[in-house]
């Protein structure tokens, strides 16, 4: 069987990554027109935004352009539960569309070192700043296949003033963790396919990921089998009314706070 | 003879990246823009595999799917969605909507190429 991508280097995928860029330069102009023409109110600028980087995360990594898919990832995260677009948030979407307008326009994507320091730098999800909490430069990739988990957990960490990236199974993960290279991995220990267990072991054993932080995420017991595989190291982070103390203490357990 | 491969994304691009790694790979293409083109063409066109983009204008692939299935009895190849979302709610909806696999866009040509291959692998000379 021939493979397509073992001959995939040329003019088509050269002339469909032109047409990327021009894709991608059209999206973010919506990007900075919505912004522009809002000026700061409702449902729709946010529905359009979101629209815009939606597609931008579903095809940068598909035309060689990975760290646009991960800001375009980054800024859905941003907007993840806002109702509405407010004047507070323009300046913070404005930085990353100015981001990912740089990269387009240099048609370059950027190198992973570079990639991991931009996305330290992108504003937070607006929860990560309520009144009376510090803002903690701490960088967390949380892996979970449940919406619901992903949202409460991510809620956790942001009021705990850390800034979340978010990913739905360990393949996904491992990808980010290498290119971005968080200061802690929270994953899920139940997972279809590659589990939670398995993504901590993983990423102990990569040369790229080796240094990295992880946890894990559950509701089991320390002595269920489920865990058998866990290394002794690896803290578990109990789900359930106690979680944003057991975040908190990890958190400052890996001395990142 | 050739496999076909009904490929239905609103997206132009990436109806050109789908059809530009799956004719490398020796299938026939054929494309649709919406998912009444898609409807549309699969009452006259028995591919051997769909490839459905979730989020679309109009009705989404989910919804595609369920008509496909409701309406279209003698459609009876595997589908499979693109889609950027990516929780476990969005693959139960994929799977009771009657899609027997799904891409996480995005995603690279070599994984596109190996999960057609799964599910109708051909030999090309």
């Amino acid at each position: 069987m021939v493979s397509a991508t073992q001959n995939f280097h040329d003019p088509v995928i050269a002339q469909l990554r032109q047409e990327f860029l021009s894709d991608a330069a059209e999206r973010i102009q919506v990007i900075y027109d919505t912004l522009e023409t809002t000026n700061g109110s409702g449902e729709c600028a946010l529905l359009a935004i979101r629209r815009e980087a939606h597609k931008l995360k579903g095809m940068g990594g598909s035309f060689d352009f990975p760290v646009v898919s991960l800001i375009a990832r980054r800024l859905e995260d941003y907007m993840a539960n806002l109702q509405a677009l407010e004047a507070q948030h323009i300046p913070d979407i404005k930085v990353y569309a100015s981001h990912l307008d740089k990269i387009i326009e240099s048609g370059q994507d950027l190198d992973d070192e570079a990639a991991a320091v931009l996305l330290r730098h992108l504003p937070a999800h607006p929860a990560s700043e309520p009144e009376s909490l510090e803002c903690h430069d701490v960088e967390v990739l949380l892996v979970s296949p449940s919406l619901a988990v992903s949202q409460i957990t991510a809620y956790a960490l942001r009021t705990l003033g850390c800034r979340v990236t978010t990913a739905r199974s360990a393949a996904e993960a491992i990808e980010i963790a290498a290119r971005t290279r968080p200061d802690l991995v929270v994953t899920s220990a139940v997972m279809d396919g590659v589990s939670g267990i398995d993504l901590v072991r993983a990423l102990a054993a990569m040369s790229a990921t080796e240094d990295l932080h992880s946890a894990v995420l559950t509701s089991f017991s320390k002595k269920h089998h489920q865990l058998q595989y866990l290394p002794p190291e690896v803290p578990v982070i109990r789900l359930g009314r106690k979680l944003n103390e057991n975040l908190a203490e990890v958190i400052s357990g890996f001395g990142l706070v | 003879m050739s496999k076909t491969i009904l490929a239905c994304d609103d997206q132009d691009l990436m109806r050109k990246l789908v059809s530009g790694v799956l004719r490398q790979m020796g299938y026939e293409v054929v494309t649709a823009e919406s998912g009444e083109e898609c409807l549309e063409t699969l009452k006259t066109l028995k591919p051997d595999l769909v490839i459905l983009d979730v989020d679309m204008p109009g009705i989404d692939g989910f919804e595609t799917c369920k008509q496909i299935k409701a309406t279209l009895p003698h459609v009876t190849c595997p589908i499979i969605f693109l889609t950027g979302r990516r929780d476990k709610g969005d693959v139960k909806q994929a799977l009771a909507a009657g899609g027997n696999d799904f891409l996480i866009m995005p995603f690279q040509p070599k994984m596109l190429e190996q999960r057609v291959e799964k599910w109708i692998g051909q030999k090309v000379a």
